[in-house]
């Protein structure tokens, strides 16, 4: 009878198993894109990124590899095609193929499965239509679209509002196409809605936001952040803090703590214990002779390109292909680079998350200074974080290849991270009405279901915006404020680990002795500190060696007296 | 800028204080091992060479009569020994005291500077002495010195067995040491020069000062350097180099010991301390010229500890100083971390112990009063040192300026 019980069971086990997944399959996406340079281009990776909402079975090849193998399981398909041609194998490959495609740019005009369709191209558009909402909006600045003219075909998702209405955005049978010469534009928003149809997904009916405190380094004043992150907890806003652990001086170079800073500390270690989440925002938001919270920590601005080793060294010019005689040399060349480019990375990651943790808070997520990272960094970040935040730098080679995505994704080049976008911008001084330019984001982003409404503030600026943000965030409609605690966010180094249970408490696994502990958080850090750190070491010793030596001869000294009487010697 | 010039003051000054704490450990260990070959070189004192001791005296009539009473104790052959005090030019009864004790003893003779000679200084008294000796060994006292009676001969007995030493320098203590809190802080100082500099010197480097007095040399060394030098303020610094620069080295050998007298009074070791000071200045500013041109590059390293002490260190302190109290009124933008407090703690630190252990050196010294008279040290004594460094610098700079003469000051003498 038992094995019957058993069996039962186990059959009722796989029942359960299996049904989630029948009920709707993973979609199994590949993109494909054109373009002239061996990189993938920052455009095709912002697609990922925003498939990533969709899907975690993304495969990215570009045209002139496409083999008919690449297909294979595949459910749906982008192609992204801007620069240079598709080639005809490529384009044959993909008009054989039966599964929903979503074609973007010049692509339209080339495939088949538009081939009933006519299109033209309009210079400058920067007005458009969302059909779905039937929002009109106007976005900064003109750019180049390409339009079907076969109106009455084709389903618009989106139309372009210059001299005609024309679909820019829009679905043909099971296909779709977005006439858009970049995502990198704000025009993507319209885009990126029409995904939900695209892989029919049912969106959430909600909004999620949130307020992160910017900068928050040893050198902020600790009234100013006490009274907006107060005000902020006071108002139910689970608010974040993107705390940079070291702050250095531009003019003197020297760095201050915040293990010198008490009455800040207490402030910041308040505010978590209120709800309050800090993440780290760097180790010290700078490099060279910035200064903290102006300056980038892994991006080098100067020369383009990543970072490969402490400021204090002069910084290798990132040496092209052309500059080796074969191949093998530029491989190794790049191994290198890379090794060092990583070892720099994880020691601030390291020394972050520790210094942070030693001081008794508890980084769960990060972001990076001025959002600006190589993509090795973004790989390696996610060895440490669950979550990063901001804006992603998608350009290889400029940093200011930066935008945002809308809602929350995982995307593959970050090792999927959850990335939460910071969207609507932070409070400008400078601007008249800054608040209410940080309301026309948020409006434009109500063009994209799910859309997060993420913004930041600067604490040294007072309370004085504090209100009319929060009144401005919480007026989206079906708004929430992100809970990062409960999305249970992790954070892991070589020694320490930080999750929250279920309760919300932190858990801390410190792998860490009291010992080195005590240590890392009074170990020196600049070479000036370490030298001195030196020095007292050494004069601590000989100082003790020098008592032990009063001591040995105050205990000799009554052989020592019939020594010296006996004469000489 | 100010932090700038913080970061070299602490450089300058903790140059200085690192290098003394090598030489207390080397000091320590010269201690641990001086005594041991004695009984060895012991066998050699056979055949002693003639010794000429040469006393120098200018109106010594308060203590010529206990050094000479010292030096009629003498452990060494008479037959090989001859006691020449060099009476230079005194208006007192330096020479009849003196002239008492060469009737008693005939070891003992009293030489008078003629006109040549007279009235110019130690070294010119010294170079008279010369011409009046015999001795193939000379040895130096100032006038107020009490050897203990082995002295002489533990001088001599370095010579002998070290072919490589040009000069024997022995180990001087404080006859007055508790006559007054001056004297009580002048013997701790001497203590610590003899342990620290003198003997870590010797140990780590081989090189030693001759102080003046207490001193064994070479007879031919001073004949081959055509005696002492008249100009110098400071003949002990100046034969040091010219000693050094004919190939010698000289030894610290603390088995020899001399008693002397230290200035009582704040008036006197003013005078003392100015003389030596701008004898030391003017050495270096001497040598510093053609520092690359000597040939033993030791003595370059001893003539740049002297450039540390006196112009080097010396400035860090003042700026580290003036630093410290313009930051007290107005915000120069230093930032004085936690681990300069620890620093200036750890120095302090290390300037008593280090003193505790050349004082627990000396057997007796290490006692409850001078226990306190150290920690006392360090805020008073040590710092009279930069208002004095700076007194000398003046009157060198204007000797240099106005072309003024050296005129030797004699260091008064308590009954």
């Amino acid at each position: 009878m038992l094995y019957k019980f058993f069996l039962l069971i186990g059959t009722l086990c796989l029942l359960f198993y299996a049904s989630p997944a029948s009920a709707k399959e993973t979609p199994h996406v590949l993109i494909i894109y054109t373009s002239v340079d061996e990189e993938i281009p920052p455009d095709v990776l912002k697609l990922e990124t925003l498939v990533s909402r969709f899907s975690d079975q993304i495969q990215v090849v570009r045209d002139r590899n496409l083999e008919s193998d690449s297909f294979e399981g595949a459910t749906h398909l982008f192609v992204y095609h801007q620069q240079g041609q598709l080639l005809p194998k490529a384009k044959q490959l993909i008009d054989e193929q039966e599964i929903p495609l979503y074609a973007i740019g010049q692509s339209a005009t080339v495939l088949q499965a538009f081939d009933a369709l006519s299109f033209k191209r309009i210079v400058s558009v920067s007005h458009f239509e969302q059909e779905r909402s039937g929002k009109q909006v106007e976005f900064e600045g003109n750019e180049p679209v390409i339009v079907t003219t076969d109106l009455q075909k084709v389903t618009p998702h989106a139309l372009t509002l210059s001299n005609q209405h024309l679909p820019v955005i829009f679905s043909y049978q099971h296909n779709y196409y977005a006439g858009l010469s970049t995502l990198l534009n704000r025009s993507h928003l319209l885009f990126s809605d029409t995904l939900f149809d695209f892989f029919d997904v049912q969106a959430k009916a909600e909004h999620v936001g949130y307020l992160r405190l910017e900068d928050v380094s040893p050198s902020a004043d600790p009234e100013l952040v006490d009274e907006v992150g107060t005000y902020l907890l006071d108002h139910h806003v689970p608010i974040l803090m993107a705390v940079v652990p070291i702050y250095t001086d531009p003019e003197t170079g020297n760095v201050v703590q915040f293990s010198d800073r008490p009455e800040l500390l207490q402030v910041l270690k308040k505010l978590e214990d209120r709800g309050a989440t800090v993440l780290l925002h760097g180790y010290t938001h700078q490099y060279r002779s910035s200064e903290t919270g102006e300056g980038f920590e892994f991006w080098d601005v100067e020369n383009g390109q990543p970072i490969f080793g402490p400021a204090s060294e002069e910084a290798p010019i990132l040496q092209s292909k052309e500059a080796f005689a074969n191949h093998n040399d530029y491989q190794s060349y790049q191994k290198e680079m890379h090794a060092r480019e990583e070892a720099y990375i994880r020691d601030k990651l390291e020394r972050g998350v520790r210094d942070l943790t030693t001081l008794g808070l508890h980084p769960l997520g990060f972001e990076a200074p001025h959002y600006a990272m190589s993509h090795t960094g973004y790989e390696l970040t996610a060895d440490y974080f669950t979550n990063i935040f901001g804006q992603v730098q998608w350009g290889q080679e400029e940093w200011d290849v930066m935008t945002s995505v809308p809602f929350v994704t995982n995307p593959p080049f970050l090792n999927y991270m959850t990335l939460y976008p910071e969207t609507i911008g932070f409070v400008d001084p400078q601007l008249s009405d800054p608040v209410k330019v940080m309301e026309q984001a948020r409006d434009e982003m109500l063009l994209v279901r799910e859309s997060m409404i993420g913004a930041f503030y600067h604490p040294y600026l007072g309370i004085e915006y504090v209100p009319e943000i929060v009144e401005m965030m919480e007026s989206t409609p079906h708004f929430r404020w992100l809970s990062l605690r409960e999305t249970n966010p992790t954070v892991t180094t070589s020694n320490l680990s930080i999750r929250v249970d279920a309760s919300g408490q932190f858990i801390v696994e410190d792998q860490r002795s009291v010992w080195s502990a005590w240590v890392q958080r009074f170990a020196p850090h600049s070479f000036l500190e370490q030298a001195l750190f030196l020095l007292a070491v050494v004069t601590f010793l000989a100082v003790a060696a020098f008592s032990l030596y009063t001591f040995y001869l105050r205990t000799q000294r009554k052989k020592r007296l019939f020594k010296e009487r006996a004469p000489r010697g | 800028m100010a932090n700038m010039l913080f970061v070299f003051s602490l450089i300058m000054i903790w140059t200085m204080l690192l290098y003394h704490m090598f030489l207390m450990q080397g000091g320590f260990w010269h201690f641990m091992t001086y005594r041991k070959p004695i009984p060895e070189w012991q066998k050699k004192m056979v055949n002693l060479p003639k010794v000429s001791v040469l006393i120098p005296a200018h109106n010594e009539e308060v203590v010529v009569a206990a050094t000479l009473r010292a030096m009629s104790r003498i452990n060494y052959p008479k037959d090989r020994l001859e006691v020449i005090l060099i009476n230079d030019n005194s208006s007192d009864r330096t020479g009849e005291i003196a002239q008492s004790f060469a009737d008693d003893f005939p070891f003992i003779k009293v030489v008078k500077t003629t006109p040549e000679y007279a009235g110019k200084g130690k070294s010119s008294a010294l170079n008279y002495g010369l011409t009046q000796s015999s001795g193939e060994i000379l040895v130096v006292y100032d006038a107020d010195n009490t050897p203990e009676k082995d002295g002489v001969y533990y001088l001599v007995m370095g010579l002998l067995n070290d072919p490589d030493a040009g000069a024997i320098v022995g180990k001087f203590r404080v006859t007055n040491a508790y006559e007054t809190l001056l004297t009580r802080l002048i013997n701790i100082e001497t203590i610590c020069f003899q342990w620290m500099a003198q003997a870590g010197r010797w140990k780590w480097f081989r090189i030693a000062t001759i102080p003046g007095t207490n001193f064994s040399i070479r007879r031919s060394i001073i004949d081959e350097l055509g005696g002492w030098d008249e100009k110098a303020l400071a003949e002990d610094t100046e034969l040091t180099i010219r000693v050094y620069e004919l190939g010698w080295h000289i030894r610290f050998f603390p088995a020899a010991i001399t008693w002397e007298q230290e200035p009582q009074t704040l008036k006197v070791w003013w005078k003392q301390r100015t003389r030596w000071a701008r004898g030391n200045q003017y050495v270096v500013l001497k040598f510093m010229g053609q520092l690359f041109e000597l040939k033993r590059k030791k003595i370059v390293f001893d003539i740049f500890y002297f450039f540390f002490t006196y112009f080097l260190f010396f400035f860090g302190v003042i700026l580290s100083n003036s630093l410290f109290v313009l930051n007290l009124f107005f915000d120069i933008g230093l930032e004085v971390g936690n681990m300069t407090m620890v620093l200036w703690i750890l120095a302090f630190l290390l300037f008593v112990t280090e003193v505790f252990v050349t004082l627990s050196i000396e057997r007796s010294e290490f006692n409850l009063q001078n226990f306190f008279t150290v920690i006392l040290m360090y805020f008073t004594y040590s710092q009279l040192w930069i208002v004095l460094v700076i007194y000398s610098l003046y009157l060198e700079m204007k000797r240099v300026l106005f072309n003024q003469d050296v005129k030797w000051y004699k260091t008064d003498r308590f009954g």
